[in-house]
Parts: structure tokens; sequence; C-alpha cells
């Protein structure tokens, strides 16, 4: 499949790009990974990562490819793992203890937070992540959805937003997260 | 909470976002530093656009690690190198072609099909190698670095130019491999534990793009072995499979996601994994179906 079908594809939203770019490099990526020191395991976490960052930009249209998408994926992955690398290096020579309580804390937020997000309806779930994740416009999020105007988007957007704004704080207001 | 305006609230979205000019980010965030609420909102909407955004990444990555991938492994990284001369292992078996290979408990016995009859070929081939290998005084490294590619090179000689060729290249490459018999290879093993020597950059290099070695254990009653097999060039290389465990027979199943292959041994079957790249005990294949379709 060409670059410029997979572009295509992104911009109608059909995450079947990403299968294909996933089957297609995963050797090259494996192999890029474990060359420098990291596992098969290091090496899907790290390409997976790299897709959903291309997928980010390419469907904001923040991306301008100069060149093919493979090398750009390629140096994603370089750039990550460079990073998990330095990652890996600090954790090991930083004390654990300090931050077993607070990640705690963190673990059940995030869960409130997805208890949230799951309770508002499948419309405000999709607005929301063509908004935040995808990056989309308003316009583009119109015509995604079927609303008749980006106006409607803006409208929904916002009120989804707000729907789970007060979700949110309603829950934290109960537990001692936020004060 | 203090409630904000649909203008602060946008504002605050574009500010998380990052999609703020530096003048208007720079603005923001004086505001930020002299309102205490407007500091706690824009946490909590940082904190809970960063949780939309993971979810979604979450949920993507989750899907792909469903995505059958090509897993035929193409580097033989060095850990595998050094843990595999560190065992001190030699012993280069069998490779599959196309369909499946078959060996006999006698080596002796009429062959009946061509395939077998190149199978029983290897079978003696691997017989002198064992030989060659014991004359050798075979450094655990160079098992594991040079022979693969001797075998392969065997391998395919034995197909295309017969037997005569493949002992050609037996002798000539005294280094090559040999069976080991399983109940013992820990202690060998051990023996050869300190031989292991550091790999040279040269060799590391000559090593990719070949296959990853692996290793299994297995337990059958009271006996307990270790089998290990490297895929390269899409065939598949055994290791330390003792005469007494012989018959085994390897299947390969066409899939739509690629080939799967399978070993028989002694009535049991066993799953090849091919992306398997820790030690882990054999898989049994269990599935009555699964192995009445490699059987026939």
């Amino acid at each position: 499949m060409s670059d410029e079908k997979i572009l295509e594809m992104i911009d109608k939203g059909d995450e079947l790009a990403l299968e294909v770019l996933y089957k297609k490099y995963y050797r090259m990526m494996v192999n890029l990974i474990i060359r420098n020191n990291g596992t098969e395991e290091d090496a899907k976490d790290i390409f997976q990562d790299a897709l959903v960052v291309f997928w980010q930009k390419a469907s904001s249209k923040e991306l301008v490819l100069t060149s093919k998408i493979s090398t750009y994926l390629y140096s994603v992955c370089q750039n990550l793992w460079r990073k998990e690398l330095v990652r890996k290096k600090r954790m090991s020579s930083e004390e654990t203890e300090q931050i077993a309580h607070p990640e705690f804390d963190r673990n059940e937020r995030i869960r409130l937070l997805n208890e949230c997000i799951d309770s508002l309806g499948e419309t405000c779930q999709k607005v929301l992540r063509y908004y935040y994740f995808d990056k989309l416009s308003m316009n583009e999020i119109a015509k995604r959805m079927g609303f008749s105007n980006s106006d409607t988007a803006k409208t929904k957007k916002y009120k989804c937003k707000k729907d789970l704004d007060k979700k949110v704080k309603s829950i934290y207001a109960k537990s001692d997260f936020f004060d | 909470m203090k409630d904000f305006s649909l203008e602060v609230l946008q504002q605050i979205d574009n500010y998380v976002m990052g999609t703020l000019s530096a003048v208007e980010k720079t603005q923001f965030e004086t505001a930020i530093a002299s309102d205490v609420e407007l500091q706690k909102e824009v946490e909590f909407q940082q904190d809970l656009i960063e949780q939309l955004n993971n979810r979604e990444a979450i949920r993507i990555k989750s899907h792909l690690n469903t995505v059958p991938v090509s897993t035929t492994p193409a580097l033989l990284s060095t850990k595998w190198l050094i843990g595999y001369a560190a065992v001190g292992l030699i012993g280069v078996g069998a490779f599959l072609y196309n369909t499946y290979t078959e060996f006999d408990n006698n080596p002796n016995k009429e062959a009946v099909s061509h395939d077998l009859t190149i199978d029983h070929k290897n079978y003696y081939e691997n017989q002198d190698i064992v030989t060659a290998a014991d004359e050798a005084e075979v450094t655990s490294e160079e098992v594991a670095v040079n022979n693969p590619s001797n075998t392969l090179d065997v391998a395919e000689a034995n197909i295309e130019e017969g037997n005569e060729i493949a002992s050609n290249n037996i002798s000539s490459d005294v280094q090559a491999p040999g069976f080991v018999d399983m109940n013992d290879t820990d202690d060998q093993g051990v023996s050869t534990d300190n031989q292991a020597p550091e790999i040279s950059n040269e060799l590391k290099a000559k090593n990719e793009n070949r296959g990853l070695d692996v290793e299994l254990d297995w337990e059958r009653g009271k006996k307990r072995g270790t089998l290990r097999y490297r895929f390269a060039n899409e065939k598949l290389f055994m290791y330390n499979i003792t005469p007494e465990m012989m018959p085994y027979t390897i299947y390969e199943k066409k899939t739509h996601f690629g080939n799967e292959y399978y070993i028989e041994i002694k009535k049991r079957f066993y799953r090849l994994d091919q992306t398997q790249t820790v030690k882990t005990e054999m898989e049994e294949v269990t599935n009555p179906s699964l192995i009445e379709d490699l059987k026939k």
C-alpha cells in the first residue's frame, strides 16, 4: 500500500492504516530496538507509541511529510527509544520508595477519570476524541459526525466537555484528590 | 470551584493543547500566576485532557497488540548469543523445507517418499557431525556464532546436489555441531561455561538477519531435557535433539497469518514459536482438531 493511500485512510479516520503500517514495518523496528539493547517487547511498545504519534500528527494535518512514512516512523522510534533508555537509567538510580504512594493515588484518579469518560454517551466520547486526540478541526468533526456545520460541532463539543467536567468534579469533590 | 466563561475554557483548552501563540501563551501564564482558581482549573483540565488522550493511545496500542505480525526473527541478539555460548551447546540438526520432515529411528530403513529420502541424508549427516564435533573440540562460541550458516549451506547443498557434496562440506567445517544427549546437557553446559569468550563486532554484524535462538525445556515422565531451535532464513534448525528422541516430525501449517511450525515428539505435539525470545517451557498442543489437521 502506498504512502498516499495510508495518509488518505488516516484522513478518513480509518485505523486500518495503523495495522498496515504496524505489520509492514514491524521487523524493521524490532531490529532497530534489539540492536540498541532492547527486547522485542520494548520494540512493540515503542513502535506502537510511534504509530500513535504519527496518527495524531497526520490526522491533525500537523505533519508535513518530507520523507517516506517508514523513514519518519523509524526516526520517531529512534527518538522514543533514546528517551526510554535515559528514563530507565534514571529510574534505576532513583529511590523507588518515594513514588509508591503518589502512584497509587494516580492510578485511582485515572480509574475515576475513565469511569466518567465511559459514562458519557457514544457521540460525546467520539466528539471529544476527535477534538482532543485527533485534533480535528470543527469542520472535520462536523463532517465525520454528520452534523450540519462546524457551529453544531462546536456547541456539541462544549456541552460534552462541560458534562464531563461536571462528572469528574463531583467525583473529585467526594474524594480528597482535588482540594 | 469557580465557573469559567466559554472564552476562558477555550483558552485553557488551547493552552493545554499547545495551540496558543508565544505571545498568547505568555499572557495566559501571567494570568494563571495571579489567579489561584484559574490555576486549579488549568491543572484540572491538563489532567483530564491527558487522560482523554492516554486512553485513546492505550486503545490503539491494545488493538495493535492483537494484530498478527511477521515475527520470523531476523536478528540474533548478542544476549542470546552469549547465553548460548555459556550453555556450551553443540548441536544443529534438521531444518524444515516446504511440507514436513520426518526422521526415523532406524537410518537404514528405506524411506517412503522423496522428501523422506532427503531427510534421511540429513540424519546421516548429523551423525557425521557428532563425530566431527567430538574430534574438533569445538568451543561453544564457534558453535553459537558460526554454525547456523554452515549448517544451512550443508542442508541446501544436500538438497540440491546430494549427499556427497554435503559430506564434503561437513568435513571441511569441523566446527559443525552435532547432537548432545539432552540428559547430559546441563553437565556439559557447566563444563564449557568458562569458554564463552567475547564476541567480536564482526561476528555480531554477521549475525544480523540471522535467526533468533530459542531454548525450550521439555519434560516427559521422569525425563527432562532442553530443546533448542533457531529460525533463520525461513528454515528451522534444531539443536540438541538426541537420537533417543527420534523420530520427530516437524509440521508446517500454512495459516492466514503466515506459517506455523509444530514438532511431534513421541506422539506429542508442540508448537514451535517463532516469536519466542525467552526460555519457557514447551507449549504442548492438545487441541485434537489441530493435531488432526497437522497429521493430514
